[in-house]
């Protein structure tokens, strides 16, 4: 993937296979964010959909539905423009492809992705632990459904940090920053 | 892209410093719709009344802290930007308090009405942080 800034919009130029892997992602993610809370499976919905947060405020049965429910729409506001961008992506030769996307486009994708790592983490068991792996040996050590997780969640998490290196503000650059 | 609904809350304002819960609300519709026929003794209505001053008192005299707690999947790079994005910190507000979570395994981002508390609660976790609310005490 080869990522630039072009005339105040994001440019990502795509090979075939990085095409394939993210119109996976967005059809998952599509799939996921058309699903009511109550019927995403119960790992992901623990984390999309925590009910502590309505816990820790007091908020009776009734007041906790209408906020999560507000929470999905949120969320499935997002599947038009998924729908959008993985139409622009799909393929018709193996020549590049091209994802073209203004800055709120680009900052939507970085929670869409975001929401998707979390949402591999919590179906396949990811903690602390796989996200501290640093080696192959380690990597091999894993069910191959978790190793192929922890490479998505590796994967997107790059696609992000790529993303936020290139909007304005600055938000890539912490670290530099923090020093 | 995210839009503040103002459903999400837990009261919904019916006039100015009235409110009503939402059972109450289900009450009403169900009783001025012809749904419910009741009869009720007048001495027992104020019980509602002092437990919607109460309510009301909660949410505008107390103040609400916005805890971020840490998680092994979020980015820091990613929290930075939730934080900038949501609660419009600059990027060295946004980094320290990003630090705090990573680093003591939660931090207070915000100290707020209830009302707005709850606006911040539900923008953060829609970007996908852990959130909780607790009364600020101070």
């Amino acid at each position: 993937m080869k990522a630039s800034r072009e005339n105040d919009q994001i440019v990502l130029r795509l090979a075939p296979s990085e095409v394939q892997f993210l119109r996976r992602i967005f059809a998952s993610i599509i799939r996921q964010y058309l699903l009511k809370p109550d019927e995403v499976h119960p790992s992901v919905a623990d984390v999309w959909y925590s009910k502590r947060g309505c816990v820790s405020a007091g908020l009776n049965e009734e007041q906790t539905r209408e906020w999560i429910e507000n929470l999905h729409n949120l969320k499935s506001a997002n599947v038009a423009a998924l729908r959008r961008w993985r139409r622009s992506i799909a393929p018709h030769d193996e020549t590049v492809a091209t994802l073209v996307l203004s800055d709120e486009d680009s900052q939507a994708l970085v929670t869409v992705l975001n929401d998707h790592r979390l949402m591999c983490a919590a179906r396949h068991n990811i903690g602390e632990e796989e996200m501290d792996i640093r080696t192959i040996a380690q990597v091999e050590k894993l069910r191959p459904r978790q190793r192929a997780a922890l490479m998505d969640v590796m994967f997107l998490g790059a696609i992000i940090e790529t993303l936020l290196a290139l909007l304005p503000g600055g938000y890539g650059d912490w670290p530099l920053y923090a020093q | 892209m995210f839009g503040f609904s103002r459903s999400h809350s837990p009261d919904f304002l019916i006039g100015p410093g009235l409110r009503v819960t939402p059972l109450a609300s289900t009450f009403s519709r169900a009783l001025w719709g012809g749904e419910l026929s009741i009869t009720m003794d007048t001495e027992t209505l104020p019980a509602p009344v002092e437990t919607t001053s109460e309510k009301v008192e909660e949410a505008f005299e107390k103040s609400w802290n916005v805890i971020v707690w840490n998680d092994p999947v979020n980015l820091m790079t990613y929290v930075v930007f939730v934080f900038m994005r949501v609660l419009g910190f600059n990027k060295e507000k946004a980094t320290k308090h990003m630090l705090q979570v990573h680093q003591q395994g939660k931090s207070i981002v915000a100290t707020e009405t209830r009302e707005k508390a709850e606006f911040y609660h539900q923008q953060l976790q829609a970007h996908g942080l852990t959130v909780t609310l607790e009364p600020n005490e101070k």
